[in-house]
């Protein structure tokens, strides 16, 4: 456990850079826009201060590959491999921390949204206020949340999966990391189908559509099996695993 | 505690290794000499665990090496391999976390004996005071296997003094054993019980130091010499 | 160059010569310590441990050191307490024979190689020693 935090709290502390200009940048971007607040559009604002919400997905990109690269740009790949630790531990941390950052970023992110354009959102959303009321969207925000968080976890395993095989060669580990990176999207599509029927025994779950009719607000249930995502998941976790393994009885430190 | 068999290690361009033979028993401390390129830190990488034999086989305390065997040897590399942002008590926290044979009250000592405090930054630290942390953190572990890779090279003289002192006195005879590598032998002379000269990749010289200085009438620093120059 | 203090009084000063075995130039040190008179019967050797880090030697070349003084009957370790020159006025005179006899039979040993004659030995000897004795005086 005592091994759990401080190898926490090392990946934490190596990549609080990545995080502060992510958030600097974003800040600086939202403080802009809201000088143009009586000038611009607010429209245009409220649709501009959500630039930081798609370059996010860059960043992820970008600190999923950091948080590996720099123990090997700074040599200290030699105390991370020499330690008598499970790599499960290693690896999770890693995974971890991007993850921990990555919400904390969107919450910042959006919370100075939230903040500086706070009269703009109100009165953009006013007239859909109503239908709002019943508080129907609650189910629907935990379950394509949750989807989502399953697709960026997994995503990231899989970056991590790529980057301890581009590690495995002498050259070329970019172009490697990209192509092991969209190959094991591929196969884990293919492997996720081929698995699926397996599943199809287990639940299914419910999405609300809305629209409205004559005025009211009318909602439509979809529903969805979760066995697709299961097995995505399983899949992911089992290249993680040959990342794992990968990491702990193959990588060599030359 | 190590033996290792017909042990091959090839790079792209090189055989680091070309067939390596070698028993290392308990309570001894070896050197392991020879010039740059001569295959010294390779070797003690394949017995740290972070190369793997391209042919033939190494035994840690009987088991290849790999997390077990991580836990029981104490490995310092010659490059600086530790977060440099850090500061020294933060690494010492560090790496105290993850080896359950940490002597948590020894370090205080080993860090004064060094000139080290726990406030320093490790990047504002100079090259000398740089090694001589890392021989604090390999030191600090209750292990029964020492691997240090060139621990002295590029270093000042007071640096290198206080060095060789510290193997000296935390090397514990009774049941430990230190595998030191160096490109010049110098200061280390009196240290070794038994030493191993590494020629390309194959072992040239292997021997008692008591035996080898007495068979050549050479200390074993001119008989490097006159080996390999 | 080391110096061993032991109760504030050198022992031993070595400075290694390294192409013989460290054991040996230590064992000679501390005979020729005993010769001199700076190590008496009865004193107490410093322990393995000490001796290691104030040489800077090996720990095991020490304790090839005091085991072979052992064997040798130079010293005797009483158990808790440490390792001691053997008592007796035989002990110094025995070495301190031995060392001399050494010493002189390298030396003659030496001129007769470079082709000396008994005779010519004798005479230099004599001189040298004259001189040095009036150089001292």
């Amino acid at each position: 456990m005592k091994a759990f935090w401080q190898l926490l709290r090392k990946e934490l502390l190596a990549q609080r850079w990545a995080v502060g200009i992510l958030l600097g940048l974003s800040f600086v971007w939202h403080l802009l826009l809201y000088s143009k607040i009586g000038i611009w559009y607010p429209q245009a604002i409220l649709s501009l201060g959500l630039i930081p919400f798609f370059f996010i997905h860059l960043w992820i990109l970008w600190i999923s590959i950091q948080v590996y690269r720099t123990e090997w740009a700074e040599d200290t790949a030699y105390l991370l491999l020499s330690l008598p630790v499970s790599s499960w531990l290693i690896t999770g941390v890693k995974l971890l921390t991007v993850v921990l950052y990555t919400c904390f970023s969107l919450l910042v992110i959006a919370a100075s949204y939230f903040t500086f354009f706070r009269g703009e959102i109100i009165s953009a959303i006013q007239p859909y206020l109503m239908y709002l009321e019943t508080g129907w969207y609650k189910r629907d925000l935990i379950n394509i949340g949750l989807i989502l968080f399953i697709f960026f976890v997994g995503s990231i395993m899989l970056i991590h999966f790529s980057y301890i095989c581009s590690r495995m060669v002498n050259r070329l580990r970019g172009l490697v990391l990209i192509w092991v990176f969209l190959l094991s999207n591929w196969v884990c599509s293919q492997l996720a189908n081929l698995i699926e029927p397996l599943l199809n025994w287990l639940p299914t779950f419910g999405v609300d559509l809305p629209y409205v009719e004559f005025g009211n607000l009318m909602l439509r249930e979809y529903r969805i099996p979760s066995s697709p995502f299961v097995s995505y998941i399983l899949v992911v976790f089992g290249l993680f695993a040959l990342g794992n393994w990968l990491w702990e009885k193959q990588i060599e430190l030359a | 505690m190590v033996e290792i068999t017909g042990l091959v290690k090839v790079y792209p361009d090189t055989r680091a290794l070309d067939g390596i033979d070698l028993t290392i028993d308990s309570g001894k401390i070896y050197g392991l000499l020879g010039p740059n390129g001569s295959g010294k830190s390779t070797l003690l990488k394949c017995i740290a665990g972070l190369l793997r034999p391209d042919q033939g086989q190494i035994k840690v305390f009987g088991q290849r090496p790999g997390r077990v065997t991580k836990a029981k040897v104490a490995y310092l590399p010659e490059i600086d391999y530790l977060y440099r942002w850090m500061t020294i008590g933060e690494i010492i926290n560090f790496v105290a976390a993850m080896y359950p044979d940490w002597r948590e009250d020894k370090v205080d000592e080993l860090l004064k004996n060094m000139n080290l405090t726990k406030e320093q930054k490790i990047n504002s630290l100079s090259k000398g005071m740089r090694a001589r942390l890392k021989l604090v953190i390999a030191m600090a572990r209750e292990t029964e296997l020492v691997l240090l890779d060139e621990p002295l090279s590029g270093l000042d003289p007071s640096s290198r003094g206080k060095i060789v002192d510290m193997i000296l006195s935390e090397f514990r005879s009774e049941r430990q054993s230190v595998i030191l590598s160096t490109h010049e032998v110098g200061e280390t002379e009196n240290l070794y019980d038994e030493v191993i000269f590494l020629d390309k990749g194959t072992i040239r010289i292997m021997d008692q130091a008591e035996k080898l200085r007495q068979n050549h009438g050479l200390s074993i620093n001119d008989l490097f010499r006159e080996v390999f120059l | 160059m080391h110096y061993v203090k032991e109760g504030g009084e050198s022992l031993l000063k070595i400075e290694f010569d390294k192409a013989q075995p460290i054991y040996l130039q230590i064992i000679d040190q501390i005979k020729k310590a005993l010769a001199r008179g700076s190590l008496n019967p009865g004193d107490k050797l410093p322990s393995q441990r000490e001796l290691a880090l104030t040489l800077g030697v090996n720990p095991n070349t020490i304790q090839r050191v005091y085991r072979e003084m052992e064997q040798m009957g130079l010293t005797e370790t009483l158990r808790g307490q440490g390792t001691y020159i053997k008592q007796g006025d035989d002990l110094v005179k025995m070495v301190r024979s031995e060392m001399v006899n050494t010493v002189a039979e390298n030396f003659i040993n030496e001129m007769l190689a470079l082709g000396c004659s008994k005779e010519e030995i004798m005479t230099l000897v004599k001189q040298l020693l004259d001189k040095s004795i009036k150089l001292k005086g």
